[in-house]
């Protein structure tokens, strides 16, 4: 992955973390789930990220 | 302007922004963390009134309910009446203040069983430990002035973010997100830690940041309504005569009445008392909360005539009032369950670490400089 990439995943991972943070506000019932796992994205894609470098990937 | 030049002046305003705002952050972060649980921490400490178990006791009304708060308070009035049915089943926060104030600032909460009328102990919210703590991020123990200092950290913080994301993007050019350059020194490992979690919470960081700056001015905002909105509405509605504003001739219950019968489906939670900085003398300001999604959290407000009952107004707050309302459950991350609330912590405790971090950046770098100049200096 090159520069401009990383920093525009940087970006979309802020981006979609602030539409799940708000959704949690607007929705109800399943969008309000929905909405929390935006919220949570670039925890878990950190995670990820984290544990394919251990593991020696990428 | 050069990319070059620029990116300086991004890494002065990082570094210094940061710098500034690092030991009140360091703060707001861990006071910010035990708030998000106030609520169950209030609980599990005996801070929260329960209802007492109705036997064959007398049932009252909520008018007798409030009647025998101001009896217990004969040198204060009621100037507020709250009912949350989610959050305290059965129970009144009735909050009196001293007879001639018409501000909050001097005012008490007291709770009391809705149905038997009978006063409830309770501790001051304001010498629980998570009522400390609330004073302290949300005033530094320095009252509306405080509120405006916390404005001015989550500027800094805000330009420290901005400036962050600049700086941040040469070098993306060369790291991979989420590469972690173990075994070449504890100054390059921490560099890409700082990187790594700093993109993690950015759009967090950014939210929590700005929400924290609106609430900063929320005592100023309500100033501005009452001086404004508000006082164009009482010399509107306002009649001559004087009422009696420790005993309306309309009590509180029939003010809810009043104003869900002008706005069905829609939820009163409290009323301000007549000639109130956020009442006229003569109405009742009863707030109003919708029924699912953003109105659960904004509400609208119905003035309630406290002499003929009738509903003289009713309104949303201004944009300005509304931002801020807003502002509080997204700064809180109270409003999604304990899901949420864990999500909330752990990007406060990703915000702890890069702020002690990035300190330790820049004391290394400073110290690293320091020695090759004293190295390089020649020998006297």
């Amino acid at each position: 992955m090159n520069g401009a990439s990383n920093l525009r995943l940087t970006l979309i991972l802020a981006v979609v973390s602030v539409a799940g943070i708000i959704g949690m506000l607007l929705f109800d019932g399943i969008a309000d789930s929905f909405a929390l796992l935006l919220a949570a994205t670039p925890l878990l894609f950190a995670a990820l990220r984290l544990w394919q470098h251990r593991s020696g990937g990428d | 302007m050069s990319n070059r030049r620029l990116f300086r002046i991004n890494l002065w305003l990082h570094r210094w922004s940061s710098l500034v705002a690092t030991p009140f952050f360091l703060l707001l972060c861990i006071t910010g963390t035990v708030l998000i649980f106030h609520e169950e921490i209030d609980r599990a400490l005996g801070y929260v009134p329960q209802a007492s178990a109705h036997g064959s006791g007398l049932v009252r009304t909520p008018g007798d309910a409030v009647a025998a708060v101001q009896a217990a308070n004969p040198n204060r009035r009621v100037i507020l009446v709250s009912r949350d049915e989610d959050e305290h089943p059965g129970l009144l926060a009735v909050y009196v203040a001293p007879k001639n104030d018409t501000g909050f600032e001097h005012a008490k909460a007291v709770w009391v069983d809705a149905t038997t009328a009978q006063l409830l102990e309770s501790a001051d919210p304001d010498k629980t430990p998570t009522g400390i703590f609330l004073e302290l991020h949300a005033q530094w123990f320095m009252g509306p002035l405080g509120e405006v200092f916390g404005a001015l950290i989550a500027l800094l913080v805000l330009i420290s973010l901005v400036s962050g994301v600049v700086i941040y993007a040469p070098y993306v050019r060369n790291i991979a997100f989420g590469v972690l350059r173990r075994g070449a020194g504890p100054r390059l490992l921490q560099l890409d830690l700082h990187n790594f979690f700093g993109a993690v919470v950015l759009g967090w960081l950014f939210v929590v940041t700005c929400t924290g700056f609106l609430l900063g001015f929320g005592t100023i905002a309500q100033g501005v309504w009452s001086n404004t909105e508000l006082k164009a509405l009482k010399s509107r509605l306002e009649t001559p005569g004087e009422l009696d504003r420790e005993h309306p001739p309309i009590g509180f219950d029939q003010a809810f009445a009043a104003a869900v019968r002008a706005q069905p489906g829609w939820r009163p939670t409290q009323a301000v008392y007549p000639g109130t900085d956020l009442s006229t003398a003569q109405h009742y300001t009863v707030l109003l909360f919708g029924a699912k999604g953003i109105r659960e959290r904004l509400f609208r407000i119905a003035l309630v005539n406290a002499r003929t009952g009738s509903v003289d107004d009713v309104r949303d707050l201004p944009a300005y009032l509304q931002a801020i309302q807003l502002a509080q459950p997204l700064h809180f991350g109270d409003y999604g369950g304990l899901a949420l609330k864990i999500l909330w912590v752990a990007c406060s405790w990703l915000a702890l670490f890069i702020t002690g971090n990035g300190a330790w950046l820049w004391w290394n770098r400073r110290r690293r400089a320091e020695s090759e100049r004293v190295a390089a200096e020649p020998a006297t």
